[in-house]
C-alpha cells in the first residue's frame, strides 16, 4: 500500500519490460513512469521498438518479461479492452461501415451508456474537435485532416486516463501536421489525460511533449524534458538523432573540476565532462552547430582553432557553414542570416566556442 | 545505369497515357475477341434452348401427339394446383434452413481460416477435396453410410446400442443433410474471402475502445464481412432450391422438392409443357429472391 500512496503521481508504470519476436530481442530492459496528465512521447528510428512498448502498454502485445502498470493496477494478460486506455492507430483503424457520429458513440456503445449520455457526450467531443455537423459523413468522405480529428474524439470520449498514439500524423501534409500537432497540444492540456505519442519525428516530439523518452534498438537511452534531452543528451544516439550535433571524437587527456581536455591530434579542445569520465577515456565531443562561431565572433571564445571554409548551405533563416579543421574533419557552424559575417568558399576562418557548449559523451 | 533506344522504346508504349481513335477499334476488336466464345456458347446453349422451352410452356399439348395450340392453362394448372404450391414452399423452407445452418457453421470456420491460422491453404485443400468426387458418388456414399444396413446401422447394432435399425434415409433430414453437405465450399470460400479482407486493425481499434470479443464481432467483423454472408447466402439458397440429386436418391415420397418434380414431370410424366411452365415459375420465384438480396445488399454496402 505504501509503494501505491507513493507512486500516486504516475498513470503508467513500465517495469523491467523485455520482448522478444521470435528470437529477436525488441525491447530490453525497459523501466519507464509516465506521471499523471503529462504528453510523454516515445521517441526513436523505425525499428526501435517504440511501437512494441506502445502495444504493450495498450495491451495488444503481452511482454515476454516483465509488466506495465496502469494507475497502480497490474496489467499482466488483461486485454485491451479491460484496460483503461485507448489508441489512436497510425492507419487509424476508422470503421468504415459508420458515420461519424457512430465511430465516435463507439466506446461509449459497447460501455452500454444510456442513449442521452451517448449523444450529448459525442456532441461535446465533436465540438472540441471542431466536427460538428459532420455526424453523419462516413469516413471517406472527410479529409485526411478531418479522419485524424474523428480517430481522436473517438478515444477521447470515453474519458480514459491514458491516450496511446501511434504515430497518426505521418500521413499528413508537413503543413497541416504542425497545424494538428499545436493543436493536440492544446487539446491535451485542456483535458489534462495523460498522452503517449510515438513518434520517429523530432521536431514533432519537441513541439509537443513535456518530457521525451528516446528509444534505441530496443533499448531506452534517456527520459527527460525537452529541454534537458536537447541541451544534455547523455548518450552519442541521443545528442546525434535529436537535433543536430558536430561529433568530435578524441582522447581524453586530463580531466579537472567537470572540465575535461580532450586530445584530437592535432588539436586539444576542453568541454564539460558530466559523468563518469576517467583519463585515458575514448570519448565524443559533442558541440551543435548554433553554438560554433565563426571568424571575429570565434575570436573571443576559449576553445578555438583554424578551419577552411567548405561550403555554405543557405537555409533561409540561417546560414550553413562547413568548416574543414586541420584533423581532417567538418565541423557544422549555424549563423543567423542577420549576423552573418559573409565568408566565401575557400576562406580561412577561426573557429570557437564556448566551453560550457561543448560536452563528453561516451 | 545507360538506356539503350530499345528500353526506352517499350517504356513509351507501356506508358501511353491514352489511345487514339484506331487504336481505340483494335481494342475493341480483341474485346470482341476474347467475349465471343463464351457468348456463342451462352447464346446456342442457354438463351435457344430457354427460348424453346418458353414455346413449349405455352403449348396446349406435346407436338407428336396431336397438333398443339397455344396456350395459357399450363401456368393456371401450375398456380391452381396446391401440390405444385405445397412442393414450392417445402423448397423454400428447406433451402431456407439449408442456408441458415451452414452460414451458422462456416461462419466459425471460416473466421478461424481467415484469422486464427497461418494453415489456411491446407485446411482448405482438405475442406475441398470431398468435393472432387461427383456429387451422384457423394449421395451414394450418404445411402451406404445410412441405409438400414449400413454403416451407421450396422455399427450402433454391434455395440447393442439399436434393437431395430434407424430410418435415416429417405425423409427430410437426409435431404437437409445431403444439401448440407453439398454446399460447404459455396459457403466457405465467399465468407472466408470476406473475413480477410477485414482489416487486422478495425478488430484492434474495436477492442482499443473497451468492445469485447463478441461486442468486436457483432459491430465490426459481421457487418465488414456482409457482402461475404449475402454472396455466400444467395449461392446456396438458389443452389439448394433447385438441386435434383439430394431429394431424389435420399429423400422419401413426401419430401419431393421443386426440381425433382419438374423433372419427374418431363421424364415420367412425359408432359413438356407443364414441366416448362413450372421451370419457368421457379425462374421467376429465383430472379425475384435475387433481387430482393441484390436489394439489401445495396443497402449495406459502403466505401472500404
Amino acid at each position: 500500500m505504501e509503494e501505491a500512496i507513493a507512486q500516486d503521481r504516475y498513470d503508467v508504470e513500465v517495469r523491467n519490460v523485455t520482448h522478444f519476436y521470435g528470437r529477436t530481442k525488441v525491447l530490453d530492459e525497459i523501466n519507464l513512469k509516465v506521471r499523471k496528465g503529462e504528453f510523454f512521447s516515445l521517441l526513436g528510428p523505425s525499428g526501435a521498438g517504440k511501437t512494441t512498448l506502445l502495444r504493450i502498454i495498450g495491451g495488444f502485445v503481452f511482454p515476454t518479461r516483465g509488466s506495465v502498470y496502469i494507475q497502480n493496477e497490474r496489467m499482466d494478460h488483461r486485454p485491451p479492452y479491460q484496460r483503461n486506455t485507448t489508441m489512436v492507430f497510425q492507419h487509424l483503424a476508422l470503421f468504415p461501415h459508420m458515420n461519424v457520429f457512430d465511430n465516435v458513440a463507439y466506446g461509449l456503445k459497447v460501455r452500454r451508456r444510456p442513449w442521452q449520455e451517448i449523444a450529448r457526450r459525442v456532441a461535446e467531443v465533436l465540438e472540441l474537435v471542431k466536427l460538428t455537423g459532420f455526424e453523419n459523413r462516413y469516413p471517406k468522405q472527410l479529409s485526411g485532416g478531418q479522419q485524424q480529428r474523428v480517430a481522436l474524439a473517438r478515444s477521447i470520449v470515453v474519458e480514459p486516463s491514458v491516450v496511446l498514439f501511434d504515430e497518426p500524423l505521418g500521413s499528413l501534409d508537413l503543413k497541416l501536421r504542425r497545424e494538428m500537432e499545436v493543436e493536440l497540444k492544446n487539446l491535451q492540456r485542456v483535458l489534462g489525460t495523460t498522452f503517449i505519442y510515438v513518434t520517429h519525428d523530432q521536431e514533432e516530439a519537441l513541439t509537443m511533449s513535456d518530457r521525451i523518452g528516446v528509444i534505441n534498438e530496443g533499448r531506452l537511452e534517456q527520459v527527460g524534458t525537452v529541454e534537458e534531452i536537447y541541451e544534455k543528451p547523455r548518450t552519442r544516439f541521443v545528442a546525434d538523432f535529436i537535433g543536430d550535433t558536430n561529433l568530435i571524437e578524441g582522447k581524453v587527456v586530463s580531466i579537472q573540476d567537470q572540465v575535461a581536455t580532450l586530445r584530437a591530434a592535432p588539436l586539444t579542445f576542453v568541454a564539460e565532462a558530466r559523468g563518469d569520465f576517467r583519463e585515458g577515456y575514448l570519448v565524443c565531443l559533442s558541440v551543435r552547430p548554433e553554438k560554433v562561431r565563426l571568424g571575429e565572433a570565434a575570436e573571443a571564445c576559449p576553445v578555438r582553432c583554424q578551419g577552411i571554409v567548405q561550403d555554405i548551405i543557405y537555409t533561409g533563416a540561417k546560414r550553413r557553414y562547413l568548416v574543414r579543421l586541420e584533423n581532417g574533419r567538418t565541423l557544422k557552424a549555424d549563423v543567423l542570416a542577420g549576423e552573418a559575417t559573409a565568408f566565401t568558399v575557400g576562406d580561412e576562418v577561426s573557429v570557437g566556442w564556448q566551453g560550457q557548449d561543448a560536452y563528453l559523451l561516451r | 545505369m545507360g538506356r539503350t533506344p530499345l528500353t526506352s522504346g517499350t517504356e513509351r508504349a507501356v506508358e501511353r497515357p491514352c489511345l487514339s481513335k484506331k487504336q481505340e477499334g483494335r481494342e475493341n476488336y480483341k474485346l470482341t475477341l476474347i467475349l465471343l466464345p463464351g457468348v456463342a456458347w451462352l447464346f446456342f446453349f442457354y438463351l435457344i434452348p430457354t427460348l424453346v422451352m418458353f414455346r413449349y410452356s405455352l403449348l396446349s399439348n406435346m407436338p407428336h401427339i396431336a397438333p398443339p395450340t397455344f396456350t395459357l392453362s399450363n401456368y393456371l394448372d401450375a398456380f391452381c394446383t396446391t401440390l405444385y404450391a405445397r412442393v414450392f414452399l417445402r423448397t423454400a423452407r428447406l433451402s431456407t434452413s439449408v442456408t441458415a445452418m451452414l452460414l451458422l457453421s462456416c461462419f466459425p470456420l471460416a473466421y478461424y481460416l481467415a484469422k486464427k491460422t497461418r494453415r489456411q491453404k491446407e485446411i482448405l485443400v482438405l475442406l475441398m477435396i470431398p468435393f472432387w468426387t461427383s456429387q451422384v458418388l457423394r449421395a451414394f456414399a450418404w445411402m451406404i453410410l445410412l441405409g438400414r444396413s449400413g454403416m451407421v446401422n450396422v455399427l450402433l447394432g454391434r455395440l447393442y446400442l439399436l434393437t431395430e435399425p434407424l430410418r435415416l434415409l429417405y425423409n427430410w433430414r437426409a435431404v437437409t443433410m445431403g444439401l448440407f453437405y453439398s454446399y460447404i465450399p459455396y459457403m466457405i470460400l465467399p465468407l472466408y474471402a470476406a473475413i480477410g479482407r477485414v482489416d487486422e486493425a478495425l478488430l484492434e481499434a474495436s477492442a482499443g475502445l473497451g468492445a469485447n470479443r463478441w461486442q468486436t464481432l457483432w459491430n465490426v467483423t459481421i457487418p465488414l464481412s456482409l457482402p461475404g454472408i449475402v454472396s455466400g447466402a444467395a449461392l446456396v439458397f438458389v443452389a439448394s432450391f433447385t438441386d435434383v440429386l439430394s431429394p431424389t436418391l435420399l429423400g422419401g415420397p413426401s419430401d419431393e422438392m421443386i426440381s425433382s418434380v419438374i423433372f419427374n414431370t418431363f421424364t415420367m410424366g412425359s408432359n413438356w409443357p407443364l414441366g416448362s411452365a413450372l421451370s419457368f415459375i421457379l425462374f421467376a420465384v429465383l430472379l425475384l429472391a435475387a433481387a430482393l438480396i441484390m436489394v439489401i445488399s445495396s443497402q449495406v454496402r459502403y466505401e472500404t
